[in-house]
């Protein structure tokens, strides 16, 4: 090759480069928002950061069953939920390396379900998004390097390392920059509902007369279909045993817990216990014998076969809470789990109906309506025992109201600002159409 | 592989860095085997066509030099041109026979079962059949010796950057660069990448933003209203614009990154004030090819009105048939005939009317207005190469002018935002062009300190980057993949 003048032309291209290099990660910095570090990443990848006493690790069965923010107000302790879409073992055991680093968590969980799947040519295909949006959070980019080299083809390292080259629409590719540039920063929250990385509820709806399943029996008891074949895929298997390896080392327990939903059937179980019979760090394995009904799971608890609801949700987190408080003598703190739920329902004439349900049946209840982004009181009724609000206006545009209800014991003077800010539990949710998202 | 891939991003440097690293003796290798793994990508069988195609017409070339009598020579060409167009014609047209064949037949009540065949498309059979023919044509012709170096005939067949969908170079154009020793230049290597870049940004940013509004509003030609049918039928001029010389700016700045010379294939034609203009600014290798292969023979203009008139539609007929196996090309290139046929034919009448009038034909006003009666003309073509059959078509045609009912945003598959910045980007890209038409944009640019050169090629790219429609998962092949 000739070279052209003098050896200035490889110092102009690499500058060129590097220039580019520069605005390119400062742009994909300044157009994502950082709480793709959600609150969860962002804790497990600092060394001075709080080590989180359970993690809980798996795909959409786990972060729609457990809700972590509870258990760790109930227990005090931290606990953290890492988990994204269709995940399989591979992908978590990624994770899990990567949260190795910096942390080394007590107690692993892990909902079994992406041991099963086998989705990872389609998650390397057509879902690959998904599986991208799951290393979006790993913030030092030579583990997300090594993540996702371990995953993806080739020619999609790229494209899963930076958002600025995944396929979208232009505006989608910036709005938190577009919203920073407007002065309308969001306000991380972490109690919304995340996609990934956190405790995401689904909707209080329940779809479940839209599955092929009668009932819940039918769902639970799907395990126990004698003639259900099964596969565990052998890059799970893989991975499963690479994880537990880890975790040994790291001293790390792992519990293997499972979603009551249907998505595992009896041999995949056995063939799960057998994987980790010899593990010393596997110290609770899910055999399903639980009886989910005992503590007041219906089929309304189901958002659809696959995932529990916010109400469902709640059950079976205060069930594990109290296996969590059986097996390892944490305390629970009362009056965690006193808020119970919250639903919404269409009513005939097509206004909606939101209600907050509470533990005491004697609960006194205030309902306040707030325009979201300005803060403005939009309505307000009385303390009383009526636990619900139903919405005078059309259907609302997302985002836009904020519905405050405050809680306080029947006994409680409610006319005394102060007893309502001493003894009041408050809780925000953000209302619209079918939903009510504790805020 | 595509041209706007990861892959080719990677596959481009590599091929340009090793090219200039060999011994000149041994480039030609390295090109030929590049070229075929390029092409392999798409479906390695079909190399195995372009091959075929590339023997054929080598030996035809060396039996037409050698052949003392006429008659031996015109058999020559006649056997390379036959056996190569029955393989185009197999692969490509054979269903759309058939199918016509049944239709015919059924409509005469006759009872015929035609097969059809489940055969895949070889990318780019079109271009360099053409290609290839050409080169027959001008051994025949005397214009070109014939090469003995099968290597090189075999990369002027597969050449990567034009392979698949142009431009169509000339033998006498290509082939004996294969034989200069090329110097990395860094100006030439630079200028090439621009050119790259501008192609990208042309495809990825404007032609696949604007295929959004088309595909929705073309694949449903009864549910939506003029306004509606009209934007997608102007947006769809300039996303094939964009999307064909996008590629052909790929095209041409790849190869000039090597020292190799392509040929122009686009001149701002919606510039045009005349159909006949719009030809020599439009796709200008296959329109060039169809003058000198086609229109001349058969004797171009030197001849009788009704004998050219006839030449025009022959020859349009078959730049539409060529365009695709379907009656819409058909009649998109006979459209193009009968455009031809009657502005000729009108041609006194208006010079009279505009005297008589006063009207002042070398005035601005009648160049734009020229430019914009042409572009409503070549855009309601269009219609008939976008739909998808001819019926759609003139559901299409019979939609513009209906005005009642509406649309959405939505039901046009894309908000508002994404609308105007489609109509803006295409508002640039008329700018960018009267600019590089009337100031020298390019020209200007060159000169310009390198703080200004580097914050344009960034500017372009981070719009890309940021704006255009691409990713793995949707990146789309260019329209012109598909003849």
């Amino acid at each position: 090759m000739k070279r052209e003048g003098t050896g200035k032309i490889p110092l102009r291209v690499g500058a060129f480069i590097l220039i580019f290099c520069i605005l390119f990660l400062g742009l994909e910095k300044f157009c994502f928002d950082d709480r793709s570090l959600w609150p969860t990443w962002k804790t497990l990848q600092s060394k001075e950061g709080e080590k989180p006493d359970i993690l809980i690790l798996g795909n959409s069965n786990a972060y729609t069953t457990l809700n972590a923010l509870y258990l760790s107000e109930a227990f005090e302790k931290n606990v953290q939920i890492l988990a994204s879409d269709s995940q399989i073992m591979p992908i978590t055991l990624e994770n899990y390396k990567v949260v190795s680093k910096y942390q080394n968590p007590k107690i692993i969980i892990l909902e079994m379900t992406s041991i099963i799947f086998n989705t990872r040519d389609s998650l390397r295909n057509e879902q690959k998004g998904s599986a991208m949006v799951n290393f979006d959070g790993i913030s030092n980019y030579w583990d997300k390097l090594r993540a996702v080299s371990s995953f993806f083809k080739p020619q999609d390292i790229l494209e899963s390392m930076f958002q600025l080259l995944r396929p979208s629409s232009s505006w989608s590719r910036f709005p938190y920059g577009l919203r920073k540039m407007k002065n309308e920063r969001k306000q991380h929250n972490p109690y919304e509902n995340l996609n990934m990385n956190g405790y995401m509820g689904k909707n209080t709806i329940s779809h479940f007369e839209y599955s092929k399943y009668e009932n819940i029996d039918e769902v639970l008891n799907s395990y126990l279909l004698e003639d259900a074949d099964y596969f565990i895929p052998e890059y799970n298997e893989k991975a499963l045993a690479s994880f537990l390896e880890l975790a040994e080392n790291n001293g790390t327990e792992i519990w293997l817990f499972k979603s009551p939903n249907f998505r595992l059937r009896r041999k995949e179980i056995e063939r799960i216990e057998e994987l980790v019979a010899y593990s010393p760090a596997v110290s609770y394995v899910d055999d399903m014998t639980i009886d989910f009904k005992k503590i007041g799971l219906t089929e309304e608890d189901y958002y659809d076969v696959g995932h529990l609801n916010r109400r469902g949700a709640a059950k079976v987190t205060r069930y594990y809470a109290d296996l969590i408080e059986e097996r390892l003598g944490w305390e629970q703190k009362s009056g965690v789990f006193a808020y119970q739920d919250e639903q919404a329902e269409k009513l005939e004439d097509g206004r909606w109906k939101y209600t907050v349900y509470n533990e005491d049946p004697n609960t006194l209840y205030r309902f306040c309506l707030y325009h979201r982004e300005t803060n403005t009181l939009a309505d307000i009724q009385d303390f009383s025992n009526k636990n619900d609000y139903i919405f005078e206006e059309d259907i609302l545009e997302s985002n836009k109201y904020r519905l405050e209800v405050t809680m306080l014991p029947e006994d409680a003077d409610y006319k005394e600002t102060a007893v309502i800010a001493e003894r009041g539990m408050r809780i925000s949710f953000m209302v619209y159409n079918d939903s009510v998202i504790k805020l | 592989m595509l041209f706007n891939t990861i892959e080719y991003i990677l596959f481009l440097p590599c091929i340009a860095f090793f090219y200039f690293l060999l011994p000149h003796r041994f480039r030609w290798i390295l090109l030929l085997a590049g070229s075929y793994f390029f092409y392999m990508c798409w479906n390695p069988k079909y190399a195995l066509l372009m091959l075929t195609s590339t023997l054929i017409t080598y030996a035809s070339g060396i039996l037409i030099a050698g052949a003392r009598m006429p008659g031996r020579k015109k058999l020559w060409v006649a056997l390379s041109f036959s056996s190569n167009l029955l393989i185009l014609t197999f692969f490509k047209y054979f269903n759309f026979l058939s199918g016509s064949l049944q239709s015919l037949f059924s409509m005469a009540s006759v009872s015929v079962s035609i097969p059809t065949l489940d055969i895949l498309l070889p990318v780019g059979i079109s271009f360099y059949t053409f290609q290839a023919l050409s080169y027959t044509m001008d051994v025949y012709r005397g214009d070109l010796k014939p090469t003995r170096h099968l290597g090189k005939y075999a990369l002027f067949v597969s050449f990567f950057p034009q392979l698949v969908a142009g431009p169509i170079e000339r033998s006498s154009n290509l082939l004996a660069q294969f034989d200069e020793e090329h110097v990395f230049d860094y100006e030439r290597a630079k200028d090439g990448f621009v050119l790259i870049l501008f192609g990208m940004f042309k495809k990825i940013m404007i032609a696949d933003r604007l295929s959004i509004l088309v595909n929705t509003v073309y694949n449903d030609c009864t549910s939506y209203n003029g306004p509606a049918y009209i934007l997608a039928t102007i947006f769809f001029a300039f996303q094939i614009y964009c999307d064909f010389s996008g590629y052909s700016d790929i095209a041409i700045g790849s190869a000039e990154i090597m020292g190799f010379r392509l040929m122009k294939n686009f001149d701002r034609p919606y510039f045009s004030q005349s159909i006949g203009e719009f030809w020599r600014r439009w796709h200008i290798s296959l329109s060039t090819w169809f003058r000198d292969y086609l229109y001349i023979p058969l004797g171009g203009s030197r001849c009788s009105a009704a004998r050219w008139a006839f030449n025009i539609m022959v020859v349009f007929l078959v730049s539409g048939l060529w365009h695709g196996a379907n009656w819409t090309f058909v009649i998109w290139g006979c459209l193009h005939g009968i455009y031809q046929v009657i502005g000729k034919a009108l041609r006194p009448a208006k010079n009279r009317l505009y005297q008589a009038i006063g009207l002042n034909t070398g005035g601005k006003l009648y160049a734009a207005g020229s430019a914009v009666c042409t572009f409503i003309l070549v855009d309601f073509a269009w219609i008939f190469f976008r739909a998808n059959s001819v019926q759609d078509a003139f559901g299409i045609i019979l939609g513009l002018f209906r005005f009642e009912g509406g649309w959405t945003f939505g039901t046009l598959g894309m908000q508002k935002p994404d609308l105007l910045f489609s109509l803006f980007v295409i508002a640039g890209l008329v700018l960018l062009e009267m600019l590089q038409k009337y100031f020298g944009s390019r020209a200007w640019i060159q000169k310009r300190s390198l703080p200004v050169r580097w914050g344009i090629y960034l500017l372009f790219l981070f719009s890309m980057i940021l704006f255009g429609k691409y990713g793995s998962l949707t990146e789309s092949s260019f329209i012109y993949f598909q003849f």
